[in-house]
């Protein structure tokens, strides 16, 4: 398969065709599978038609396309959600630089630095022996000076890579210390749930046996009122037994006394009187007796349904706390485990290890930039200013080196307003691309936030507080998509964005919000921009609720289709039409997806 | 251990066709007092209490005696059932025989064993169902007759 492309490069209206071919072979099933690729063919236009083919393509594509910029202008979709979490600060920079061609002005310092020290060569020379050795003695001591800088800003970058990547780290690896208390607590509350739910059963059986002992007496009660009808019958009928144990009274007539003193010896009135409860006992019908004892066992029944009635509702909250409790702990416990989900010990102890090294490491290098910041500030830098001071005083007098030395003192001067210049048009980059950003994503996103370009070329948006938003996924990928247009734009540069999958592996609901959010984008301030978009996507990603919001835009749709009877691949324009067997873009096509 | 009901019959009956389904009854429900199963003489006085409630009276129970022995049925058994007949009877010329008193509880029983049954089969929360009724009944009787004492 060979895909050529005519495309526009840069500013200076060069253009080129690029060729690049896939070799694939047709396997059994007479699917394609890719075996491998050709060079890429790059074919320069020029007005006179084609030009010969460029001995060396990939070279010529570099000037155009440097290879760290890739990142940049070329993307995969599935990597956008991370743009900005990965260290891309240096990265970004590097790429401004080489974008905005700032490095000129640093190129421009080197020269007249170099350009200095000819001419004081020159001054040497012409001052003599003495003044030729302080001349070489002060281009050592800046030397020396020079190096040691560039090693401190070297050693600095460095150590700021290292610091960057154990916060990343310690964030991670606090993560773990917290999982590790998470994996303990899941411990507890298995444990906790276990001994709960053997409550809940005590509890449950508890109310059962409660249940079954006073359920009964409760279901015939409707019966008491009919038994209090039988006794106060048997009562005015005198059938009832008197409310005296006729076995204890007996006892007492036979001892002859009562604990109270009284005689009941025989003939006495109190041996008469209880005698005839005796008595009356005895006459009391079969009937009523049963009843009497029916009546006072009831009695002892409802009292014994009042006080199960009562542990019945205790039990009952218990039951209803435990249960509640139980919840509480199961919902914790599954909480705990969504977060324990997908981590392995392994990774952890690599981790640990990992924190562990850059610690040493760290602390070694600030050691190190500080004994050379130290060496260069007290020793290297003195040194090289009493060198040329040395140097002036030895080349001093001789009138015709006037000149030379002011020439050589404007190079320096020279030098340092480059340096000056490289500084400040960063600075302009970044001050652009933050307005850019900050602007294009509250087109995007409604919300009193900000987007901010920090000094270090970090990308954050900050809430009105001035704490940092949290980003939805697809607004992370947005804002990756809006930063690398807003270079584009500030540095003018009119390649167009190119996406593989687009929408990464966001879900439907993120990937409508993103479809419209770059639908959005595209389509502002269109009359003055001509942004170029190219997505390229799969069928399970072109969907008819992502077509919605391209289609506000006019999107150009061509289609790249394997024709399995055919055994070759076919280019169309607009969707390909054996989609459209699929239910959602039938629908789509009848008119139903708006 | 003597009884406290004076009867020929040494022991209570259930109706023979629901002697399956009074075994499956004990293994179902919990013992008031804390033993694995209920006693038979618990079945007894709770399916009577069933049957009692909804006024349903099954067959009469031929003798056969497999049911809960007489001894084994205390006081709060025999006030309940006495409770029973009087009330069936609407006399309690009927405590006089303890016979007729067994008879009643019986009947009662094997009504509330009717009952038990045919929602057992129906109902797959069955216990849920009993537990739920028997509270209900507790609940009502302690409100309307034992909370103000």
């Amino acid at each position: 398969m060979v895909v050529e492309l005519d495309v526009s490069l840069g500013q200076d209206g060069a253009r080129a065709s690029i060729k690049r071919s896939q070799l694939f072979e047709v396997l059994k099933d007479k699917r394609p599978r890719r075996v491998g690729q050709e060079a890429v063919v790059v074919r320069e236009i020029t007005p006179g038609g084609l030009a010969d083919v460029h001995p060396n393509p990939e070279a010529w594509l570099q000037k155009f396309f440097p290879q760290r910029l890739s990142n940049f202008f070329l993307f995969d979709g599935e990597l956008m959600k991370n743009f900005f979490d990965t260290r891309v600060k240096g990265a970004i920079e590097d790429a401004v630089r080489e974008i905005a061609g700032v490095d000129y002005f640093e190129d421009v310092r080197h020269k007249l630095e170099a350009v200095k020290t000819q001419i004081d060569k020159s001054i040497a020379k012409k001052s003599g022996g003495d003044a030729e050795k302080l001349r070489q003695k002060l281009h050592d001591a800046r030397l020396l000076a020079l190096k040691i800088s560039e090693k401190i800003v070297k050693d600095k970058a460095t150590l700021s890579g290292l610091e960057e990547e154990l916060k990343e780290k310690e964030g991670i690896w606090k993560k773990f210390e917290d999982l590790a208390a998470d994996a303990n607590r899941s411990i507890e509350i298995q444990t906790e749930i276990v001994k709960k739910q053997l409550e809940i059963d005590e509890e449950e059986e508890l109310f059962r046996r409660l249940i079954l002992a006073a359920g009964p007496k409760a279901m015939i009660s409707g019966g008491l009122e009919a038994l209090r009808g039988a006794v106060e019958s048997a009562q005015n009928a005198g059938t009832l037994p008197p409310p005296f144990n006729p076995q204890a009274l007996q006892h007492l007539v036979e001892r002859g006394t009562c604990i109270c003193g009284a005689d009941l010896s025989e003939g006495e009135g109190g041996h008469r009187e209880i005698s005839g409860l005796i008595s009356g006992f005895e006459k009391a019908s079969t009937v009523g007796k049963r009843l009497d004892d029916t009546a006072r066992q009831w009695e002892i029944l409802k009292a014994q349904v009042r006080e199960q009635y009562r542990r019945i509702t205790d039990t009952n909250k218990r039951f209803i706390s435990l249960k509640d409790e139980k919840a509480k702990l199961a919902k914790e416990l599954e909480a705990l485990a969504e977060r324990l989900i997908g981590h392995q010990n392994q990774s952890a102890a690599d981790l640990g290890k990992r924190v562990k090294e850059l610690h040493r490491q760290i602390n070694d290098l600030r050691l190190e930039v500080a004994a050379d910041e130290k060496s260069l500030n007290q020793e290297l830098e003195p040194s090289a200013i009493s060198a040329q001071n040395a140097f002036d005083e030895a080349s001093k007098g001789q009138h015709e080196l006037d000149g030379l030395r002011r020439e050589a003192s404007l190079a320096g001067e020279l030098a340092q307003a480059a340096g000056a210049i490289h500084r400040v048009a960063i600075q302009l980059v970044r001050e652009r691309l933050e307005e850019s950003v900050s602007t294009k994503f509250k087109v995007v996103k409604s919300g009193s936030f900000v987007t901010r370009v920090t000094e270090d070329f970090e990308v954050i948006t900050e809430n009105a507080d001035g704490t940092e938003a949290e980003l939805s996924e697809g607004e992370k990928m947005m804002k990756a998509y809006i930063f690398s247009i807003a270079l584009r734009e500030v540095v003018g540069l009119s390649f167009p964005l190119i996406v593989d999958t687009p929408f990464g592996r966001l879900d439907e609901y993120y990937r409508e919000q993103l479809a419209e959010m770059l639908a959005q984008l595209v389509s502002e301030d269109s009359a003055k921009s001509n942004r170029q978009v190219i997505f390229l996507m799969h069928d399970g990603e072109y969907t008819p609720y992502t077509k919605k919001h391209f289609d506000k835009v006019g999107p150009y749709e061509s289609y790249l289709a394997w024709e399995v009877d055919e055994e070759k691949s076919n280019i169309g324009v607009g969707i390909d039409p054996d989609w459209f067997s699929v239910t959602a873009w039938k629908d789509w096509k009848e008119g139903k997806i708006k | 251990m003597s009884s406290l009901l004076k009867s020929t019959r040494s022991a209570t009956s259930f109706d023979p066709d629901f002697k399956d389904f009074v075994a499956e009854l004990r293994s179902l429900v919990k013992s008031p007092d804390g033993g694995k199963t209920a006693s038979l003489a618990q079945i007894l006085i709770l399916t009577m209490s069933i049957g009692f409630q909804k006024g349903f009276k099954g067959p009469q129970s031929p003798r056969s005696n497999d049911a809960a022995r007489l001894e084994y049925l205390d006081e709060a058994a025999v006030a309940q059932m006495r409770l029973v007949a009087l009330v069936d009877q609407k006399s309690a010329d009927v405590l006089e025989d303890d016979e007729a008193v067994i008879d009643i509880a019986e009947q009662y029983s094997n009504g509330g064993l009717v009952i038990l049954r045919s929602e057992k089969e129906s109902n797959p929360s069955f216990l849920s169902w009993l537990e739920k009724t028997l509270y209900h009944q507790t609940k009502s009787f302690y409100q309307d007759h034992l909370a103000e004492d």
